[in-house]
């Protein structure tokens, strides 16, 4: 099980950080890497930005539940997702979610590793 | 931003940001309750996009599919809800949330969960959520339930009404449930079985193994099946067949049994009746057999023990085959024919004809044939019955011949003693005689005895009792007579012949055991004629009565005596009847066959018209006047074939207009070819005897070839060759003349019809006539009055050698 | 039928012992004979103890001639009586049948 500090420290892997309002608050170098999203494109921008569009509405109403809940169903257990690069390429990752509160309020952080991630690192050439 | 100078103008109210996260923060937290909710219905819901691409589903949906919401979405929801109808798969194309995309509207519809027995009740509909594309929302609604219920309504529906009577009980067999079948069959009505254990329809028939067999095998789980004899609320017994299935519960316990009766007692009688019917035909004497009649040549497709005796095949050896095989080269094929056509129209037939046997042996076969037909009408099958005959026919046959050869016996007897010259001119009296039997063998019988002269005895009589030993009775009855006659005169005294009743009592001693023996009676008139005293007398012996015509009064009496019939009694006397006769008078003696000759049921011929003939042919002779009375009874009774003898003697006292003649005789014979060379004698006999001149032998030949020929003619034309019949032959002879005139009451015959005979040896017939013309002088054929053939041949005879002259005198 | 068969060479002889061939018996001749007709072609009728013969025998007679003259043989009729012989001139037969007065005549007919 990992915290929210140390996948906030991992750069082996593509990360990407959220806020409760469901905004992507930063992202590591890994990630722009592998998906080819610079920072100033995301950061500031809704998480659904690297969802395929038909996850949105489950992603809305899942996060909603959660944070009305304060239980999720999708936390600290490894993912097969789909994620939308910036190039609009579709590629399924194993994601692991953590989240945890901070000030009164909810931080999420999650490792985003594509299937073809090269055990050492790697990037996504194409997206460049 | 532009401060201004009012020192208290903050801003109170929160920052845009601060707007925009609170009003996120109520918007997510309706989502959120919205999430919640629609995950807590019992519906399951999912949208999609205009793809069919699954966006969201709750849930329910998730647990429907059986798999989380992380792996549907973004999956076509055809491939993760698949469905099935009517028993197969719904291809993507009939997927109710395609359609609902294409068509553009609602589609609503019942399917199966593939791989699941659950029914599903799906509504999709198309929504435009603003985005200008339409987006499918599903809404399932688990109907499984709902459709058992209805699909166990219908059963229960179809439960109630089978025929079979269903009975379900609790696991301890009391009843829960039956169908009107059960009441129906039972007699019970439900108020009084519900409850109850079935064991009150024990009939206590039912051995009790079968109960405890039943009872292991349905606690342990296991369907039973079995027969029960079983009692009605009304006491009567019937046959089931009961098979009983456990239902188990969810936990594998027993919940109910479910019993099916079916009341075999009907099958089982017709079983057991079927059964009867075929012990029956395999163990009669009779063979049967039974063919197909659709299947191409009639095979045989039974056979019984019997039919396997009388020909000697065994079942397997005919099976298959047709019936044809038993008929051979003596099989009469008119008789296989008829049968042939019979069947063809499956119509009965019964013939009996030669068949053989595996061994190649005949035997006659007695075979019905009949057709059993199919609800149709058409012929199914044949049914042969047959019998062998063979010992039957033999012994038949054999009686048959015996029989034929004691009549031929018999017939013959009584031609010899019909053969020979019987009558004679009588001085003082004419005779005219007939007799026609009406089987061969006749039982009545005649007799003419000289005495002396002037003095005539008649005896007639008649058999009472029918055929071969009544008829030789009658034959030897004047054997009898002779012979007591012969006895009665032994004595050198004995100079007038003895009386009439010393005759019968004689006869009657002699032949009364054999008479009493064979349980026959003789009736019989001895009379006595004398024409020097003019007297008649005569014993009676339960005869007919004698008809007296009395010239001078022109009237007839009938007389009669009392005695009884010979044979009745042991020992009888006998009383005598007598009567004066004059000149003129006619006798006439004759058989019941002429008085009894009827005319329809009631009419018969009777005394008094035969009276009356006698009266109205009193002037004819004797011989026409009974040719006459014959006439008569033929026209009375419409036939000239008799059903009793016909025998009469008719005696004219005082000559007929005699011709001067040399001599007279007349000769009566029957219709028999064996009777021919008596004939012959009878000529030559006549012809070599008259008296001063005997025809020359040269001619005498011829005379007995043409009479012989004459006579054959009379057989075989006259008479078609019916035997028995009576020929007469009068012979008379002038000094001028031999005559020989021949009667028959037969089919007029005429010589002239006969064809001309060829003498080149290329035909053999013919020569009668011509042989007749050639050896007579004249021919002359008439049909007389009296309804008789009359063929008349004359015969000139040489004049007399003249005595030759003295010298000197010559002629020229 | 008393008929006595008797063959010397190559004739057969065949003595009728009846008195009368006539009407009555006339079949039983004709029985009588079929079966030495068919073995025989030259066949003399022996007619010594025949004391009369009608219109019947003669047409037997005639019939068996007749079968022996298909068969390319010949019927002869010997020892016949005078009443006899009456007959068969009276219907002219002796024109058509040889009539011997004995068995070596006969014989020596066929060899004719």
């Amino acid at each position: 099980m990992m915290s929210f500090d140390e996948i906030m420290g991992r750069q082996d892997v593509p990360v990407v950080a959220g806020d409760e309002q469901g905004n992507i608050t930063w992202v590591n170098d890994a990630f722009v890497e592998a998906f080819g999203w610079p920072q100033e494109e995301v950061v500031g921008g809704s998480i659904v930005s690297i969802m395929p569009a038909y996850m949105h509405d489950a992603h809305t109403l899942g996060f909603s539940r959660f944070l009305t809940m304060s239980a999720g169903r999708v936390l600290d257990q490894p993912l097969d997702l789909p994620v939308r690069h910036r190039s609009g390429r579709e590629s399924r990752a194993t994601h692991l979610i953590v989240a945890e509160r901070c000030s009164g309020q909810w931080r999420f952080a999650a490792t985003i590793v594509p299937s073809d991630w090269p055990a050492g690192g790697g990037s996504d050439a194409t997206d460049r | 931003m532009q401060p201004t100078g009012s020192p208290s103008a903050q801003p109170t109210g929160p920052s845009p940001e601060a707007a925009g996260a609170a009003m996120l923060r109520q918007l997510r937290g309706t989502l959120g309750r919205l999430e919640i909710a629609l995950g807590s219905i019992s519906d399951a819901i999912a949208w999609t996009s205009a793809d069919e691409m699954i966006e969201w589903s709750n849930d329910v949906f998730d647990r429907l599919v059986g798999k989380p919401r992380i792996q549907t979405l973004g999956h076509r929801i055809s491939a993760v809800l698949v469905l099935e109808a009517n028993g197969g798969p719904v291809p993507a194309q009939s997927h109710p949330v395609r359609l609902a995309l294409l068509d553009g509207k609602e589609t609503s519809g019942i399917y199966g969960l593939a791989g699941t027995a659950r029914q599903l009740e799906i509504l999709a509909r198309p929504v435009d959520f603003g985005s200008g594309e339409a987006h499918a929302i599903v809404t399932i609604r688990d109907c499984t339930a709902r459709q058992e219920l209805a699909h166990s309504r219908l059963l229960s529906i179809a439960l109630q009404a089978t025929i079979d009577a269903v009975v379900i009980t609790d696991p301890q067999g009391l009843v829960w449930w039956v169908n009107d079948a059960f009441v129906t069959l039972a007699g019970y009505a439900r108020e009084e079985i519900y409850g109850q254990g079935l064991s009150i329809l024990r009939s206590g028939q039912t051995p009790p193994e079968t109960y405890q067999g039943l009872w292991e095998t349905i606690l342990a789980a296991r369907p039973w099946v079995g027969r029960l004899v079983n009692r009605r609320k009304d006491g009567t017994c019937y046959v089931e067949k009961q098979s009983i299935t456990p239902v188990l519960g969810a936990d594998g316990q027993i919940t109910h049994f479910v019993a099916i009766k079916q009341d075999i007692t009907q099958q089982e009688r017709i079983a057991q009746d079927l059964r009867v019917k075929e012990q029956a035909i395999a163990s009669t004497q009779e063979g049967i057999v039974i063919a197909s009649a659709t299947e191409p040549d009639q095979p045989i497709v039974y056979v019984n023990p019997a039919f396997e005796r009388i020909t000697g095949y065994s079942a397997d050896e005919v099976l298959g085959t047709n019936c044809r095989l038993l008929q051979g080269p003596e099989t009469d094929p008119e008789a296989s024919r008829k049968l042939r056509e019979a069947l063809a129209q499956g119509l009965p037939c019964t013939v009996e004809f030669a068949n053989h046997r595996k061994d190649g042996s005949p035997f006659w076969n007695h075979l019905s044939v009949a057709a059993v037909r199919d609800g149709k009408g058409s012929p199914s099958h044949f049914i042969g019955i047959q019998s062998d005959f063979t010992e039957r026919r033999r012994a038949e046959q054999e009686i048959a011949a015996a029989r034929d050869r004691e009549v031929q016996i018999a017939s013959r007897i009584q031609q010899d003693l019909l053969i020979g010259p019987r009558l004679r001119s009588w001085p003082g009296l004419s005779l005219g005689t007939l007799t026609i039997p009406s089987q061969e063998v006749a039982g009545d019988f005649y007799d003419l005895i000289e005495q002396e002269d002037g003095v005539l005895d008649v005896v007639v009589g008649d058999v009472m009792g029918k055929g071969v030993p009544a008829s030789l009775l009658g034959a030897t009855a004047k054997t009898k007579i002779l012979r007591a006659l012969l006895g009665l005169q032994r004595g050198p005294q004995a100079e007038a012949p003895p009386e009439p009743s010393a005759i019968v009592a004689a006869v009657h001693r002699a032949m009364v055991p054999e008479l009493i023996a064979l349980e026959c009676a003789i009736t019989l008139c001895y009379a006595r004629i004398d024409i020097r005293q003019g007297r008649l007398r005569c014993v009676d012996c339960g005869h007919t009565s004698v008809i007296h015509y009395r010239r001078i009064e022109d009237r007839c009496v009938q007389l009669k005596g009392e005695n009884l019939p010979l044979g009745f009694v042991e020992h009888a006397d006998y009383g005598e009847v007598e009567a004066a006769l004059g000149i003129g008078d006619i006798l006439l003696f004759y058989s019941d066959g002429l008085t009894e000759a009827r005319r329809g049921d009631w009419d018969f011929f009777g005394e008094d018209r035969l009276e009356t003939a006698v009266r109205t042919y009193a002037d004819l002779p004797p011989d026409a006047l009974i040719a006459s009375i014959r006439q008569d009874i033929v026209q009375f009774s419409g036939t000239d074939r008799f059903t009793d003898d016909f025998t009469c003697v008719a005696v004219r006292i005082g000559e007929h207009a005699s011709a001067s003649g040399l001599a007279h005789e007349v000769f009566e014979t029957v219709s028999d070819l064996d009777a021919l060379a008596a004939v012959r004698t009878a000529v030559r006999t006549f012809c070599s005897e008259i008296p001063g001149q005997p025809v020359p032998a040269g001619r005498l030949d011829h005379v007995e070839i043409g009479v012989n020929e004459a006579v054959t003619n009379i057989i075989r034309h006259a008479y078609q060759g019916r035997p028995g019949q009576p020929i007469t032959l009068d012979f008379h002879a002038t000094a001028e003349e031999v005559r020989i005139v021949l009667l028959d009451f037969g089919q007029p015959f005429s010589p002239e019809s006969v064809a001309q005979p060829v003498f080149d040896g290329t035909r053999d017939g013919g020569f009668g006539v011509y042989i007749i013309r050639q050896c007579f002088d004249e021919v002359e054929y008439q049909r007389d009055g009296q309804g008789r053939n009359r063929l008349v041949l004359k015969l000139s005879l040489p004049p007399p050698v003249e005595t030759p002259q003295p010298p000197g005198t010559a002629a020229s | 039928m008393p008929l006595t068969i008797t063959v010397e060479n190559g004739i057969a002889f065949v003595e009728a012992n009846l008195d009368a061939l006539d009407a009555s018996n006339v079949q039983a001749f004709k029985s009588g004979m079929s079966p030495v007709i068919a073995e025989h072609a030259k066949v003399v009728l022996d007619f010594t103890h025949v004391r009369f013969v009608d219109s019947s025998g003669l047409g037997a007679i005639l019939s068996s001639m007749r079968q022996l003259n298909g068969k390319g043989g010949d019927l002869k009729i010997c020892s016949v009586s005078k009443s006899v012989r009456a007959l068969f001139e009276l219907v002219r037969f002796h024109r058509i049948l040889d009539l011997l007065n004995t068995r070596e005549e006969a014989v020596l007919a066929f060899g004719q």
